[in-house]
């Protein structure tokens, strides 16, 4: 019994465990961030006048509408959109095998733009008016999805050639982004103004854009895919060690990647046509869980989409409040924070070539 | 418990890899399969496992077709050790649990957990149970591998040069413990390798492929100064130390 304690199995529990309380440490920060961010604003409420709105006790009905209308929302949207990004960054990665793989690098995010531009543009110009273009948002969802899903295939049927490896997948991506960016501003030149200002905001990512009815729709997809991708963490584990291995493990190597990278590009568009360009949570996010919680996917998804919820909705704050009384899209932010990030993994990668035994 | 292999020919395209290759393997047995780099070692592996489908050919185990087998019970039958090990931030005690994966649903049940920690004890590999893989010698990054496959529970181990990129001391320390699991746990193993020593050493059996075909296929016997000039082109010397051959490249 003496050698209980240090049996690798009890080590591993302990190990566990640990990774356990900190996540349960990332979610009460999550909450705590939350709080934050639904009692900051332009518009100042007092700390019992948020509550009472917040309970809906209030008499004052503008406080009712800030806090359930707009702050409320804003709010549970970073939070769902942000796990959700960075879940579908997580699972590309294991999927594409490469640590920089991710909607906004793999070119995903800017397909879905195109999209966006193209609807918002083209049905403009087919003289419809402002009222119904309103009803027809989900059209504009509808077109980011099947651009967004276009560059998916684009990425899958190239990643099965034997030319391309993992590091060539991302250029690939690189390329794609570039590509559509081109038509973007292509059909952008030839849009009036009034559309062509609508379309430039669309691509701002902004989170107030979305509502209730928007909040429901992105948890009806996401949820079932969080559980879907956590329901298959050990496969993600036997292919994070290669695909040959995981193929000898019994993992259906082909379907499980088409699947998975099909639902991470689905949570994507979904979540950028809704809100519009959110880049660089899908590689912050699961870069900041890894090296946190290593890389069993059983607990490295979950702590991945609370890590890119704490992301989000914490730029969301930074966006409103950097320079009062302005807004800045909240796209800006995660960029700037994301793509900072980026250059240094990719320098901190060549270092360790340099330095390799 | 008997392995067959009977007429395989695999080709990418039209370029033919490996060309009517028939062999048999049986309980017990360690089996190195010898031959220059680009030979079709690694490719004859991959088709045993399903992992390449061949051209044509039959591969039964105790007279079962394996194309019969689902992936999963593949998986119970065989496992795989590949010749790079991809090491990430998964620690040891995961790798080797990761062995369980064809019994495992959702989650590792107790019993996963168990087998792990007594293969990892077994190994003596305990000192590295929360290293992560990738802070690994190549040694032990082979130790684990092996690990994770024997946790795999199956009849029959392949190997993709396991001693390949190894120090000679740790290359003589490695086969000796694939000569101990092998005969322990009465596993067969299918190891490819092209350095002829060491494959004296492991191996029981032996199987020579040249330009796509089969050379030899036979016990120790059939490994002399003429397949090696034949096979890998040098010349040879042979010299006999405590009953064992040694062959001296000239």
């Amino acid at each position: 019994m003496l050698n209980m304690k240090s049996s690798p199995y009890s080590l591993y529990q302990e190990k566990q465990k640990q990774r356990y309380l900190i996540l349960f440490m990332l979610i009460l920060l999550l909450v705590f961030v939350a709080i934050v961010s639904v009692f900051t604003g332009n518009y100042h409420l007092t700390f019992f006048e948020s509550i009472r709105a917040l309970f809906k006790v209030t008499d004052n009905t503008s406080h009712d509408v800030l806090i359930w209308q707009m702050r409320l929302p804003k709010t549970i949207i970073a939070i769902i959109a942000g796990a959700g990004l960075s879940i579908s960054g997580c699972i590309m990665q294991t999927c594409l095998k490469n640590d920089l793989a991710s909607p906004s690098t793999l070119g995903i995010t800017s397909a879905a733009t195109f999209g966006a531009n193209l609807s918002i543009i083209l049905l403009s110009t087919s003289a419809l008016s402002i009222s119904i273009f309103k009803s027809l948002t989900y059209l504009t969802s509808l077109f980011a999805f099947l651009f967004s899903i276009v560059v998916v295939l684009i990425i899958l049927s190239l990643s099965k050639l034997k030319s391309f490896t993992s590091q060539t997948i991302v250029l690939a991506g690189i390329a794609m982004n570039s590509l559509f960016q081109a038509f973007t501003t292509m059909i952008q030149y030839f849009a009036n103004q009034v559309t062509l200002s609508a379309a430039i905001f669309w691509t701002f990512g902004d989170l107030s854009r979305g509502n209730w009815q928007e909040i429901i729709i992105l948890f009806i997809i996401i949820i079932p895919i969080f559980i879907f991708f956590i329901m298959k963490s050990w496969d993600y584990n036997s292919l994070s060690s290669g695909e040959d291995l995981a193929t000898s493990l019994g993992v259906k190597v082909n379907r499980l990647k088409f699947v998975s990278i099909l639902f991470a590009a689905l949570i994507t568009s979904v979540c950028v046509s809704f809100l519009g360009m959110i880049s660089f949570i899908g590689l912050l996010a699961p870069h900041i869980s890894k090296k946190i919680f290593g890389k069993n996917h059983s607990i490295l998804i979950p702590a991945s989409a609370i890590t890119g919820s704490v992301i989000l909705v914490l730029a969301d704050i930074l966006s409103r409040t950097i320079i009062k009384p302005i807004v800045l899209p909240v796209g800006a932010i995660t960029s700037l924070i994301g793509a900072s990030l980026f250059l240094y993994l990719l320098i901190k990668g060549s270092k360790k070539h340099e330095n390799g035994r | 418990m008997k392995m067959d292999v009977n007429d395989l020919s695999f080709a990418y395209g039209k370029d033919h890899i490996l060309n009517s290759i028939s062999f048999s393997v049986e309980e017990g047995e360690r089996l190195i399969i010898i031959g220059n780099n680009g030979v079709g070692k690694t490719t004859l592996l991959k088709c045993l496992n399903q992992m390449l489908e061949p051209k044509k050919g039959l591969i039964t185990f105790n007279d079962i077709n394996l194309n019969t087998y689902s992936h999963k019970e593949l998986a119970k039958l065989m496992a795989y050790v590949p010749q790079s090990i991809s090491y990430t931030e998964q620690n040891v005690f995961e790798t080797v649990l990761l062995g369980r994966k064809p019994y495992i649903n959702f989650q590792p049940s107790i019993n996963d957990y168990l087998k792990t920690e007594t293969i990892i004890n077994q190994l003596s590999l305990q000192h590295l149970a929360l290293k992560n893989t990738n802070q690994l010698s190549g040694g032990e990054r082979q130790k684990v591998a092996i690990a994770r496959a024997l946790n795999q529970e199956s009849k029959i181990i392949l190997m993709d040069e396991p001693t390949a990129n190894l120090d000679i001391k740790k290359q003589l320390e490695l086969s000796d413990f694939i000569i101990d699991i092998s005969s322990k746990n009465k596993i067969m193993m299918i190891i490819s390798m092209h350095d002829i020593n060491l494959a004296l050493r492991i191996g029981t059996k032996f199987l020579v492929l040249k330009e796509s075909n089969i050379y030899a296929f036979g016990d120790k016997s059939i490994i002399t100064k003429q397949l090696i000039n034949d096979v890998f082109n040098v010349n040879s010397k042979t010299v006999y130390d405590n009953d064992t051959l040694h062959f001296i490249y000239e």
